[in-house]
């Protein structure tokens, strides 16, 4: 499972200001990807250099481990499809829309609608070929969009906020499509969002970006595994976690690294699930330390420098990890 | 009965059983207007389409000129073009003043900016997305050039339309550059303007009537292609 893509040193400026700054990072995973950061962090504007849309600045940027260059970048947007945050869809029907992209690419017409009768199918939108795309809602909008851009076999679907502008039903809807693109031959598929829920009910691989600094996911400690609603357990397999008592499905959980609260001993509190592991590795995370315990899986919780030099906490050492059961999110 | 509802019926009877002198003035001013529109056409789409397209020096400057060049009054384009083409003019020698030609000319000069100036504020105004969606699906500038015309194909009719409508109305060019002569250069508007006062009055009120309805059919033909475009 090697990325895509891998940043290194990347700065971009628009005029004086600098919007990324990717000092190394890797992305394109296969699978879901989620870019997680509020408006106006960059998210845009990786997109658009993920889709050889804009140059990368300065830095070395690596896509499927060749360096990209002016000369190349042409070449490589056709391996990358990038579907506009509100996309824009041209004033024909359904199937136009999609032939056009076709078009662009020199596919004569039988292949151009062979294509798009086949990627309006996979995606289950066959039933609006023939609508104009001046009469579809927001939601259909955005899966003929999605449909215009994957009928070009993107290796790489790039998808800059997806889910603005729907209403409820509309993004369960796209969540339900976009976790199927996989399955459906795109290698890897990027989103960006400010809503991290929304990231985490489709991938576990969630990206932060804050004024285009690239971060840990906020939300690291990703387990999946099935709900017990009687018991109000989650088990991973290798963990049982309580969850809090309203639960009532999901299938992922994430726990806070936040609101882990480590121990030289087993505390006696309220808190209801208590581990014990062993200290992995200790790293400097936003001014606080991120340790990364070994539970049976890893889990990770984010404690200050005061409570790191109080716990006299060092790698290999012994540890026990408690927290909540409403530290716990599930999805 | 009154004078003007005699009139009419006359007139209206003129239209009915497709009068000689109605028809060959009609046919006129529908054969000058239309070759004119199609000529301005010509001109004026592919220009206006470029110049939205293309950044260039001058541009604010363009737009100036094309916004007052609608302006001019008609009668001062038939001025400048009588100039241009009387036996004294440059192109005197073509003997060109009061034909057929010299008014397909004049509208031609009359409508190219108007056609001009909305080809280029539709295209202007599209949809910032739109490049971008170009772009993100690879297309090249031509082939950028060719979505943007056909998402602005409403637009380019009905500015075109509305070119129609300002050449087949005007009374200006087609009076100077064409003089009225009867079988020959007679339109509808400089029938109506100069009949009337030698008491053709019938004839005048069925060629208003018949002016009217193509105004009325440019006006639907306009709201059908704005129902179109929602």
């Amino acid at each position: 499972m090697t990325a895509l893509y891998r940043f290194q040193g990347v700065r971009v400026q628009r005029g004086e200001r600098l919007v990324l700054d990717l000092p190394a990072l890797d992305l394109g995973a296969d699978g879901i990807t989620a870019l997680v950061g509020p408006n106006g962090a960059g998210k845009s504007t990786l997109l658009e250099v993920l889709a050889f849309l804009l140059p990368h600045g300065t830095g070395d940027l690596r896509f499927a481990e060749m360096p990209v260059t002016p000369a190349l970048r042409a070449a490589f947007g056709r391996r990358a499809g990038l579907v506009a945050q509100r996309p824009y869809l041209f004033d024909r029907t359904v199937r136009g829309n999609v032939m056009l992209g076709l078009g662009l690419r020199g596919l004569t017409t039988a292949l151009a609608a062979a294509r798009t009768d086949d990627t309006l199918a996979r995606l289950g939108i066959a039933a609006l070929a023939e609508r104009h795309a001046g009469s579809l809602s927001g939601g259909e909008a955005q899966k003929v969009a999605i449909a215009r851009t994957l009928a070009l076999e993107p290796e790489v679907l790039l998808l800059d906020e997806p889910f603005s502008h729907l209403d409820a039903g509309a993004i369960d809807d796209l969540v339900a499509l976009i976790a199927s693109l996989p399955d459906l031959g795109t290698r890897a598929v990027l989103f960006s969002t400010h809503d991290s829920d929304l990231a985490a009910r489709l991938t576990s691989t969630i990206v932060n970006l804050v004024d285009g600094c690239a971060g840990l996911g906020a939300l690291p400690n990703f387990f999946d595994g099935r709900l017990d609603a009687g018991e109000h357990i989650f088990d991973t397999g290798r963990l049982r976690v309580h969850v809090p008592d309203h639960v009532q499905r999901g299938t992922r959980i994430a726990i806070d690294p936040a609101h882990v609260v480590l121990s030289q001993t087993r505390l006696e509190s309220s808190m209801r699930n208590v581990f014990q592991g062993r200290v992995l590795s200790l790293a400097e995370h936003g001014g606080e330390v991120l340790v990364t315990v070994d539970i049976g899986p890893r889990l990770q919780a984010l404690v200050t420098h005061d409570a790191l030099a109080a716990q006299a906490l060092r790698p290999g050492g012994g540890i026990w990890v408690s927290f909540k059961s409403n530290a716990v999110r599930v999805y | 009965m009154s004078f003007f509802a005699e009139s009419l019926r006359t007139g209206l009877g003129l239209i009915v059983g497709l009068d000689a002198d109605l028809r060959q003035i009609v046919a006129t001013s529908l054969f000058t207007s239309l070759t004119a529109v199609l000529l301005a056409s010509l001109v004026a789409i592919p220009a206006g389409v470029l110049t939205a397209l293309a950044g260039f020096r001058g541009k604010a400057l363009l737009k100036h000129a094309l916004n007052a060049l609608m302006a001019v009054p008609t009668v001062v384009v038939g001025l400048v073009l009588y100039g241009l083409l009387s036996r004294r003019g440059v192109f005197g020698d073509y003997g060109l003043l009061f034909t057929p030609l010299a008014m397909i000319i004049g509208q031609t000069v009359l409508i190219t900016p108007l056609i001009w100036n909305l080809v280029l504020t539709a295209v202007e105004n599209r949809d910032p997305r739109l490049a971008f969606t170009c772009r993100a699906l690879g297309a090249n500038r031509r082939q950028q050039a060719m979505i943007v015309v056909h998402e602005a194909r409403h637009a380019l009719v009905a500015a075109t339309i509305l070119g129609f409508g300002r050449a087949i109305g005007e009374v200006g060019v087609a009076m100077m550059l064409g003089g009225n002569i009867e079988h020959h250069t007679r339109t509808m508007t400089t029938a109506i303007a100069l009949e009337t006062s030698k008491g053709a009055f019938a004839l005048a009120l069925a060629l208003g009537v018949v002016l009217v309805v193509i105004a009325l059919a440019v006006n639907l033909a306009l709201s059908l292609l704005q129902g179109v475009r929602r």
